[in-house]
């Protein structure tokens, strides 16, 4: 029984220059996250804002953040006929993730839910096979283990939202200055 | 049991990080509807317990004059609790005192919920309401009567049913894992410094209230315990207690490694008892 509950792997679980895997986690499409944040009845207009360079830099004044898209997928939404809210979808590149994320905004531009649709790490998780050992002394074994749906959790990580607090600032401030007058 | 029901899961970007839920239901629209309301738990423990927040309970009690008392909800007032429990066990290595302070409690727990001011300091609970809340969504999800459920907050997890997999990465470097487990009906945590590109024994982000000394970079410590908040507390013990830490793993059931440059520590060294028989 001793310490039989974890298992010492040493081994590589990303090779930066291997493409090899993605760790990415897919949450919801973007059908889920509309439904799921404005129900089932709810219509959906679409509703993106063309980025040229001059809103880029009036959103990246009023936000503080860049702007490097040309375009931000959103939609008005209906409810009754009544404009219930915005649905926009946006995109936050960390120095190892990359992140898919929807915003739900009120009919007066207040964020109601944010729900991630899609993270990846750029690491590129690429999985080796698992060498059992008595003692870890940090080799890299050979061949290779798919990594798949089996292990895909990893602890350890300092998974930050800064990003996703840096983009939200972004979509609010298009949301001002461009989408709510279109 | 085999099931054949499929696990539903989502992420929000709540506590400082980012949180997972998977839920495992016969019905996809339950367990859907399961992990909105376990969200919204969070959410409520996070509003109570941020340090950052004008607004949160804990930003009153950092507000409370020396000698003033306040009655605080029982989330807080759980994780007071616990936080004094263990800084006593631990005398005085693990605290909440967001400047080291070693000298004595800032806060006195009295009967009712109410908490009294023993003396000026601010108050940081960090990782323990993050692995308060990874419990209280636990606990929610398993009252919903949902099959199996996971809940991980940047590497703060706890599960049930299905057996959750895990790969704790290499402190020194990230892009490798050091062990693999299967959480069972447990919560798990690590606490460490990555991705600064620091060789071992640079200074780190976690600092020892009795020393006023960070800990070096290229540790990790991993715990695995019946609750998230206990092993969330206890991976900070270890970090700064090493092999001390062995008797108070022992006093919460808990177990697990610390990781230091190329070596690898296990607590307890002669484990008879697993620590996730407690569900």
């Amino acid at each position: 029984m001793n310490n039989d509950w974890f298992k010492l792997i040493g081994i590589p679980i990303a090779t930066v220059a291997v493409s090899g895997h993605v760790y990415a986690a897919e949450y919801l499409s973007v059908e889920q996250a509309q439904k799921l944040m404005f129900g089932n009845s709810a219509a959906f207009e679409k509703s993106d804002v063309k980025l040229d360079s001059i809103a880029k830099k009036a959103i990246k004044n009023a936000s503080g953040v860049i702007v490097d898209r040309d375009s931000l997928p959103a939609w008005k939404v209906f409810d009754g006929g009544k404009l219930s809210g915005y649905f926009i979808v946006d995109e936050v590149i960390g120095k190892h993730e990359y992140i898919t994320y929807a915003v739900a905004l009120s009919a007066i531009g207040e964020v109601r839910q944010i729900e991630i649709l899609v993270y990846r790490e750029s690491y590129g998780y690429e999985v080796r096979n698992p060498r059992w050992r008595a003692q870890f002394v940090g080799h890299k074994p050979g061949s290779h283990l798919d990594l798949g749906e089996e292990i895909k959790n990893i602890s350890g990580a300092t998974m930050s939202c800064r990003h996703i607090t840096e983009g939200v600032s972004r979509v609010l401030a298009t949301y001002d200055l461009y989408l709510k007058s279109q | 049991m085999i099931s054949t029901s499929k696990v539903s899961k989502r992420a929000r970007p709540l506590l400082g990080t980012i949180v997972e839920i998977g839920v495992q239901d016969t019905h996809e629209e339950i367990a859907q509807q399961i992990i909105s309301d376990a969200f919204t738990q969070i959410e409520r423990i996070q509003r109570s317990m941020s340090r950052f927040d004008d607004c949160s309970e804990v930003t009153q009690v950092n507000r409370l004059g020396v000698n003033v008392e306040l009655v605080v909800s029982s989330d807080l007032w759980a994780v007071l609790e616990l936080a004094q429990d263990i800084s006593r066990r631990s005398e005085g290595v693990f605290s909440i005192c967001a400047e080291a302070d070693p000298n004595g409690d800032l806060l006195r727990l009295l009967d009712d919920g109410r908490v009294l001011r023993l003396k000026t300091g601010l108050i940081d609970l960090g990782g323990i309401a993050k692995g308060y809340a990874v419990d209280q969504a636990i606990e929610f999800i398993k009252g919903r009567g949902a099959e199996s459920a996971y809940v991980n907050a940047g590497g703060d997890v706890r599960a049930f049913g299905t057996p959750y997999p895990i790969l704790v990465r290499n402190p020194l470097r990230p892009h490798e894992s050091v062990a693999s487990l299967d959480l069972v009906n447990a919560a798990f945590a690590t606490s460490a410094a990555y991705h600064q590109h620091v060789e071992y024994n640079q200074s780190g982000i976690i600092v020892d209230p009795r020393s006023n000394k960070s800990i070096p970079s290229g540790a990790s410590a991993s715990v695995m315990a019946s609750t998230c908040v206990v092993a969330d507390a206890l991976t900070k013990c270890m970090l700064m207690m090493e092999e001390e830490v062995e008797l108070l793993l022992n006093q919460f059931n808990a177990c697990g490694f610390l990781v230091r440059g190329e070596h690898l520590t296990s607590f307890p060294k002669t484990m008879d008892v697993m620590p996730n028989d407690a569900n």
